[in-house]
């Protein structure tokens, strides 16, 4: 038995003339997409330019290795390898399309001709004798190919999915999030998304709320020597008078 | 579902068995799901778990045996009363003291095996060392290479009105 057949839909009979499909009036459209998990959306999205507007607004981005639970059981880089053309192949361990042809070197721990060996043609990695479904067998080799490919490279702040970075922005108050954010490039968008614009008399209470800062004293040393937080604008200036003076002001106030 | 032995193997994907109680396993969606899916079958095999390597797998399912009575979270939960709030229970405190390449496989194997309460431990975990520092102690704290150029980071103190244009 096939769990297959719970996704069989009634159309097998030979595709229509065209496609009754792509001409329902959006709502219809909207709805049927309502019904799809992400992979499925996705993929339907990619069919005509009658979708992928839809997916798009109901799904956001959906990641390459977004799983799809129903069998055959793949994620959405691996389906979509047809799609991305013979060029392009979906790579598990840094779960984009990558070309293999281009790569001077894809990942540290294989070498081109490695990966070759071990990503295609699929060899049987388990033994027929095992008894198991067709659907089983598929799903194993697949988990156990991932396996192969997953190299090790160090997980960091800055090497995870930004779903799971903006996960944590999600957890910060605006003015830590804009301070995470000015720390480097890809970072920097993401805070963007979550507070627009931090104002620099935004405050961050300490836990407890016994001291605080605002968010231009924070940035101070990010501003440059140049630069100075004053209190009074809420903004950066020059340093014109000698800043110690200033500081000295500053400290009185 | 009768089945006999409500015990699974899962194999991290350095080849390490691990036998844990179905129900422990089962605090992540998609080790559920694919049990809904398979049914029996998967009961007598054993379960690759690709991405995630044996110790971090063990303290996953350290996580889930501590956390296997726990109540199902609240129906789609009310987001912003729950992302507010940074407090993590003792117990998940100690857990997460961890070096932060293990942090971050806990977070991406939470992520991957579908545990939600333990993703957002391990961000608010996260987000508690990022809090009330500056950039530059952020990027000490993760090892982050500055990338802004000084002309961009001069960008930005223009499009935020940050600075006195004087």
């Amino acid at each position: 038995m096939d769990t297959t057949t719970t996704i069989a839909s009634p159309i097998s009979s030979p595709p229509p003339a065209f496609s009754q499909l792509a001409i329902l009036p959006t709502e219809v459209r909207l709805k049927i997409m309502k019904n799809l998990d992400q992979v499925l959306s996705a993929c339907l999205g990619l069919t005509c330019k009658a979708f992928y507007p839809l997916h798009k607004e109901l799904r956001g981005i959906v990641p390459l290795y977004s799983w799809y639970y129903l069998a055959p059981y793949a994620m959405l880089g691996e389906r979509l390898e047809t799609w991305a053309g013979p060029e392009l192949w979906y790579q598990f361990g840094a779960r984009k399309f990558w070309s293999p042809s281009a790569m001077v070197n894809p990942c540290p721990s294989f070498s081109p001709h490695q990966i070759k060996h071990h990503y295609r043609p699929t060899p049987c990695l388990l033994p027929k004798s095992h008894g198991l479904s067709t659907t089983l067998r598929l799903r194993l080799e697949n988990l156990l190919q991932q396996a192969i490919m997953n190299t090790s490279t160090s997980s960091s702040i800055t090497s995870i999915p930004s779903e799971l970075q903006l996960g944590i922005f999600s957890y910060l108050d605006p003015v830590s999030s804009t301070c995470l954010g000015l720390t480097c490039k890809k970072l920097y968008p993401l805070s963007k998304k979550v507070y627009r614009t931090a104002k620099l008399n935004a405050v961050y209470w300490a836990p407890g709320g016994r001291s605080f800062n605002y968010l231009g004293e924070l940035l101070e040393t990010w501003a440059g020597q140049n630069l100075e937080y004053l209190l009074g604008s809420s903004k950066f200036h020059r340093v014109r008078v000698d800043r110690r003076k200033r500081r000295a002001i500053k400290d009185g106030e | 579902m009768a089945t006999e032995s409500n015990k699974i193997t899962l194999v991290s994907n350095d080849g390490a068995e691990v036998v844990v109680d179905r129900n422990v396993a089962e605090r992540s969606m998609l080790i559920k799901n694919m049990m809904e899916d398979l049914g029996e079958a998967a009961m007598t095999q054993s379960v690759p778990i690709p991405n995630v390597n044996e110790s971090v797998l063990k303290k996953v399912i350290e996580w889930c045996e501590h956390h296997k009575n726990d109540p199902p979270a609240a129906a789609d939960d009310d987001s912003d009363s729950r992302k507010k709030t940074t407090d993590i229970e003792e117990w998940d405190q100690k857990f997460m003291q961890v070096d932060q390449e293990m942090l971050f496989e806990i977070i991406l194997a939470s992520n991957y095996l579908d545990i939600k309460p333990l993703l957002d431990v391990g961000c608010k975990t996260v987000a508690n060392m990022i809090k009330g520092k500056s950039p530059e102690e952020i990027r000490k704290t993760f090892n982050i290479t500055n990338d802004f150029t000084p002309e961009e980071e001069e960008q930005i103190r223009r499009e935020n009105e940050w600075a006195e244009d004087r």
